[in-house]
């Protein structure tokens, strides 16, 4: 038979489409369900099933987002381009609504990128919105966001990060925004905004007695999103994307945002208190949880004295079993390669030889420094001194050593993660604002406040009525109320003295204080003798912390010159700013 | 709305400041320099078929023919073959097929379509009329770009070209069957579209709560919900959340004192109190969400009383607005500037007036310059003239979080040259609370107060001060100048020319709807034509990409232009050298090493740019004839503006016309 060359061209060209087209078929030959025979189908939909990545286990399969890929004809990529550009020109000029249009097109071709949905709802929430100079406006473009990242859900249900972002938007950018008074407030009463949440959450859920919070919102969101991490979907796993120790703190801390921001808008009350309460039991429970990070497992930040003190007695126990004086050498050949500064001082030195159960709880702190700067020169100089054990107890020297390694990591995770997270301080504060002196101490200063308003501002003041006689009895007026919370104060931070450095003086300092000293001043008062929070005033300068209010050595400094000139009444603190002229 | 170009039919066909930028001596270079190199090109090809001598009498036989081809047109063959057009392109069925698609596409595009949105009429009108640009245009390639090849092939053609018909009206009928095709499927459409944006945006609202009287409000003065409310408004409510939002509703008080003429409209009100020289009406008012707000009506009085919440108003809107022929920036010393403060924005439309500082004011202002202000114009108003404010504001610190910026405006006689005692007349300065990314509204009245001045434009004394009228006085050159200021300290306005106007009127919704399919319908006129000289000597596929080709450059030229332009400023070069980057992985900022080849690379790259430039230049301009932001936001599209952009369409369909009648007469088939 004779063969033309175009015969001979076509047959190899049909060949090698049959030998491609082989290949092909194994590769992607599609899912079939587990019960059909071979129905794990090709190398590609076993792969996607195994990592989790089939659209069936990422999302429910949505009639409109798959149209719209298929329209796509395979350019996807150029589609998604196409309105990323759109979108962004849009935003350069303002055109917000066809931003908003052109991300329903964009997210229906990638709606199992998490990023896009968490980028683009940023996007809304947090750049459109500031574009606005209304807050009204500006709220409105908030919640467009959110509402925008509720709708990624359920094209998501194995991502936790959604939610996480959800927890943040409605908690941070209502909360903690320069307008948050403002939008919390709208937060409250915006029914419309709480009924296109109620697939989500019930609107009751996050009622409280001053209506909806969106910090209790926000705690709801981090709740579902560590439910689904804790129980999985549908039986799978969802994998933590988080590290752990950051991912578990995020829903406990809401509850603290919360009361917080209930101190400043309606003052402290039985409500706030429950809240503090509850903010202490969840950050306990978070503390005492055993979380892994890195290759350290079961660290746990309510442990850290607790594994200190087992070090210790570990260490006792490792020099037990080596030559005496072993330690000293070994740490003496760490010394000699060290510079002053990593050396510990004189005073960690100190600490650090008294024996375990004889060092006060001042004392553990310096010897602990001591140790940790020893063990940073050397890591392994634990192992270096069991390496000088006698045979007999070689084994279990090592055995020792590698156990007291092992802790001191842990430990030191555990701590390094405890300043992340600042869980002393949470803990701490969490315990100080039950009391109720503390309750009382907010309780007051807020009246202050209030009444330096409403015109109730020196010690004591009564009501008028229109021709400006007095009716009714004398009342304690704002001046009183904030010498009383000072005092309620001063009660707190002498049962939990740690408080009197950290965020909590901050804001007695920054919130109450310099508030006090400049009513004083507009009133032409002496800053009082005897204040009951001198000595935090003082201890705040010793820490140079310039918040400009008058420390014992100026007051005295003061009465001193006053006394040698004749002396006024006018108060020699001058702030720099006075507070708002009272309303009425 | 953004507005980039405020044309001139007269200043734009024949501009004797700057003759350079006469549209009419363009067109005649343009069409000098198209003979020529037609000629030119006539004779290359007819050198290369005949010989160089021969050619030379080819060519003059082809154009001493042209002459009678193309000025005896005979409208009744010109008709006929339109007509065997528009016949052959209907029994194609393409049009049936583009108007199930375009009705499939409105029937589930609705379904995408955000109405939770502010501004859903812009979307929904944006989405129909791109759609049927989409379409129409698109048809308009396949009908054109199809006929005649396939006619040539087929050689049905014969049964033409053998008949006594000229070149020139078989191009001419061929265009206009296919545009009238077209034009009937674009009306179908208009009508379907108006239809179907009248529905989708039909929406009604109730007052939310039990009862739809007073019971369901609540007192301002009383509950904080962080909202804004109107000054004098005494209660609150909502309306229900249909249609993807819900309205603010106030109750709001007006107070007139006895002896003075009454509240006029009084369908809105809800109560009526009046004490020993007042009478106080509460009238019910629905607060605007995005473009849009509705009426009320109040059925009985009392506890008795029901609202109602009317059909929606402000959607469809057609604004004439009279913008400003010169807009000029002050800085805060007062000196005129080019340009206002950019303040960090990426896209510089606006500029911005600075506010100055708490300790010392500044001068910066914009300078709107209007013409033919006269009360005519205007529908000779009554009560006041409508001033409408698109302004962007911009805090350089916190300020006052609980009330927008603050502006002010003041209008002044902008003097006759001529005269040489020029009455000019200045108002006080009118503040206002700025709103952004909204049309604001301002009723300037009739009467304002202000001075009478002299003196020059540095140092005007006030000659005597009182109140005048905005005709009479303030605008009686007939022209009038606005000067917009910023209040607050440390703040910026924003505003481009296109954004501070006054309204003349409203023209109807639907002639304005009209005039953007008009838009369309020149877009598709340049297409068809194109699609049918591009056919007369390619292939079908050949025409579409060809036609393609021109659609992109006519709706991008201004971005290729700009890619262009900016050739040399490119970091990491054009296309010849980013490949070079490309393969030899070497980012933009890195020297490629070689500086010879770096230059031949940069030579490449710029030969490229002109090339693109060039092909730009001679594509018309297809964005010109696009008004659909126009009709997306409420404006009505200025006759100036069509006749521009139809003139421009017609002549280039006419010159590609003449271009086809040459390519299909030197084609064998024609002869």
């Amino acid at each position: 038979m004779n063969l033309s060359p175009n015969l001979i061209r076509k047959i190899v060209y049909i060949l090698i489409i049959v030998a491609l087209i082989i290949p092909l078929a194994l590769v992607g030959r599609p899912s079939g369900g587990k019960a059909q025979s071979g129905g794990a189908g090709g190398v590609l939909a076993q792969m996607r099933d195994e990592h989790g990545l089939s659209q069936a286990k990422l999302s429910e399969i949505d009639p409109g987002s798959e149209s719209m890929k298929l329209i796509s004809l395979g350019m996807r990529g150029i589609a998604t381009n196409i309105l990323w550009t759109q979108a962004n020109e849009a935003q350069k000029k303002g055109d917000y609504d066809t931003l908003k249009a052109t991300l329903q097109s964009l997210i229906m071709i990638q709606p199992t990128f998490v990023s896009v949905w968490r980028y683009q709802a940023h996007n809304l929430s947090y750049n459109i919105s500031v574009e606005f100079d209304d807050y009204q406006h500006r709220f409105h473009w908030v919640k467009e966001g959110i509402l925008f990242l509720t709708d990624g859900i359920k094209y998501n249900r194995r991502d936790h990060r959604i939610m996480d972002t959800l927890g943040f938007f409605t908690g941070n950018k209502i909360g903690m925004a320069d307008e948050k008074k403002q939008y919390r407030q709208m937060f409250r009463f915006d029914d419309d905004f709480h009924t296109a949440l109620e697939p989500w959450h019930e609107i009751d859920s996050y009622n409280t007695p001053h209506r909806h919070d969106n910090w209790l919102l926000s705690y709801l969101w981090y709740g579902k999103s560590r439910d689904m991490v804790n129980s999985g979907v549908d039986g799978d796993q969802v994998p933590l994307r988080v590290r752990e120790p950051i991912y578990y703190m995020k829903q406990p801390a809401q509850i603290r945002n919360q009361a917080m921001a209930l101190h400043r808008e309606f003052g402290a009350d039985d409500y706030t208190r429950q809240l503090w309460e509850k903010a202490e039991t969840e950050w306990l429970a978070y503390g005492t949880r055993p979380f892994k990070a890195g290759d350290v497992r079961n660290m746990t930040m309510e442990r850290i004295t607790e594994m200190g003190e087992e070090i210790e007695l570990l260490q006792a126990e490792l020099d037990n079993l080596v030559p005496e004086g072993t330690r000293d050498e070994i740490t003496a050949q760490v010394f000699e390669n060290a510079n002053e500064t990593q050396k510990p001082t004189a005073e960690e030195d100190r600490a650090r030889r008294i024996p375990v159960d004889q060092r006060s709880p001042e004392e553990r702190q310096l010897a602990q420094k001591a140790q940790d700067k020893i063990v940073g020169l050397n890591q392994d100089m634990f192992l270096e001194i069991a390496e000088k054990a006698p045979p007999e107890n070689a084994a279990e020297a090592k055995q020792v050593a590698s156990k007291i390694y092992r802790l001191y990591r842990r430990r030191n995770t555990s701590a390094r993660y405890g300043e992340i997270v600042n869980y002393k301080f949470w803990k701490q504060r969490a315990q100080a604002e039950q009391l109720p002196d503390a309750v009382a101490a907010r309780r007051a200063i807020f009246e202050g406040k209030k009444l330096y308003y409403d015109g109730g501002i020196l010690e004591e003041w009564e009501q008028t009525d229109e021709d400006g006689k007095a009716i009714g009895e004398k009342q304690k007026g704002a001046i009183q109320y904030f010498l009383d919370g000072f005092a309620n104060w001063a009660k707190v931070l002498d049962q939990i003295p740690d408080l009197k450095t950290g965020p909590l003086s901050d804001e007695i300092a920054d919130d109450m204080l310099l508030f006090y000293g400049k009513v004083l001043a507009k009133t032409q008062r002496d800053w009082p003798e005897d204040f009951p929070l001198q000595d935090l005033i003082d201890r705040r300068n010793i820490n140079n912390e310039q918040d400009g209010l008058p420390t014992t050595a100026m007051l005295e400094r003061q009465r001193a010159l006053r006394g040698q000139q004749g002396g006024t009444n006018q108060s020699d603190y001058i702030p720099s700013d006075l507070p708002p002229s009272p309303i009425k | 709305m953004v507005v980039e170009e405020f044309p001139n039919f007269g200043e734009w066909l024949i501009n004797s400041a700057d003759p350079w930028q006469s549209a009419l001596l363009w067109f005649v270079l343009i069409i000098a320099s198209f003979v020529v190199l037609g000629a030119i090109f006539g004779y290359l090809v007819a050198a290369f078929r005949h010989g160089p001598f021969e050619a030379f009498y080819v060519v003059a036989g082809v154009i001493y023919q042209s002459v009678p081809d193309l000025l005896y047109i005979s409208p009744r063959r010109v008709f006929a073959i339109a007509k065997l057009a528009a016949k052959e392109a209907f029994r194609r069925r393409v049009i049936i097929v583009a108007f199930v698609i375009f009705a499939l596409s409105l029937l589930f595009g609705g379904w995408f379509l955000n109405s939770g949105t502010t501004h859903p009429e812009r979307v929904i009108v944006g989405f129909v009329m791109f759609g049927t640009q989409l379409l129409v245009l698109m048809l308009g390639v396949l009908i054109s770009a199809f006929s005649l090849p396939e006619d040539i092939n087929n050689r049905t053609i014969y049964t033409v070209v053998t008949k006594p018909v000229r070149a020139s009206e078989i191009v001419l009928g061929r265009v206009a069957g296919f545009v009238f095709i077209c034009t009937v499927l674009l009306a179908a459409m208009a009508l379907v579209s108006y239809v179907f944006v009248w529905r989708a945006l039909a929406h009604s609202h109730e007052i939310a709560g039990d009862a739809a009287n007073e019971s369901a409000f609540k007192l301002v003065s009383e509950s904080d919900t962080g909202k804004r409310y109107s000054d004098n408004a005494v209660k609150y409510a909502e309306t229900t959340f249909d249609s993807g939002h819900s309205h603010d509703v106030e109750l709001v008080k007006y107070e007139y004192r006895k002896d003075a003429e009454q509240l006029a409209d009084k369908s809105n009100v809800l109560r009526i109190e009046e004490t020993d020289d007042k009478i106080i009406y509460y009238r019910v008012e629905v607060k605007q969400f995005g473009s849009h707000a509705h009426e009320v009506s109040v059925d009985g009085t009392g506890d008795d009383a029901k609202i109602k919440i009317g059909p929606e108003q402000g959607f469809f809107r057609s604004r004439e607005p009279l913008y400003a022929s010169k807009l000029t920036f002050y800085d805060r010393r007062g000196q005129e500037k080019q340009q206002g403060i950019n303040v960090g924005e990426e896209w510089q439309y606006r500029g911005y007036v600075e506010g100055g500082t708490a300790s010392r004011p500044s001068l910066s202002a914009a300078e709107f310059d209007f013409d033919n202000v006269t009360a005519s114009r205007f529908n000779n108003p009554e009560e006041f003239v409508i001033l409408e404010l698109t302004l962007r504001a911009f805090r350089t610190h916190k300020g006052d979080i609980n009330r927008r910026v603050m502006g002010s405006y003041q209008i002044e006689t902008i003097p006759d040259p001529q005269d040489p005692s020029p009455k000019i007349y200045r108002s006080t300065w009118i503040p206002f609370e700025s709103q952004e990314f909204s049309v604001q509204v301002r009723k300037v009245p009739l009467v304002i107060e202000g001075d009478l001045v002299s003196g020059s434009d540095k140092q005007k004394e006030v000659v005597e001060s009182g109140r005048y009228n905005f005709f009479e006085h303030y605008a009686n050159t007939g022209k009038l100048k606005l000067t917009l200021r910023c209040n607050d300290p440390g703040h910026y306005l924003g505003v481009a020319q296109a954004d501070v106007y006054f309204r003349t009127g409203d023209s109807p919704y639907w002639s304005n709807f009209l005039r953007g399919y008009l838009g369309i319908w020149l877009q598709l006129v340049v297409i068809v034509s194109l699609g049918v000289v591009l056919s007369t000597f390619l292939g079908s596929p050949v025409t579409i990409i060809g036609i393609i080709t021109f659609v992109v450059l006519g709706f991008y030229s201004d971005f290729i232009g700009q890619m262009t332009e900016h050739k040399e400023e490119m970091v990491g070069g054009g296309p010849i050298e980013s490949l070079v980057r490309l393969v030899t992985q070497k980012n933009m900022m890195v020297p490629l090493g070689n500086e010879s080849a770096e230059s031949a690379l940069e030579v490449a790259d710029r030969i490229l740019a002109y090339a693109m430039y060039s092909t730009t230049l001679s594509v018309p301009d297809l964005r010109k004839a696009d008004f659909s932001s126009f009709v997306q936001y409420g404006y009505g599209i200025d006759f100036q503006r069509i006749l521009v952009a139809f003139t421009s369409t017609i002549v280039f369909s006419i010159c590609v016309m003449i271009a086809g009648y040459f390519c299909l007469k030197t084609r064998e088939i024609a002869k």
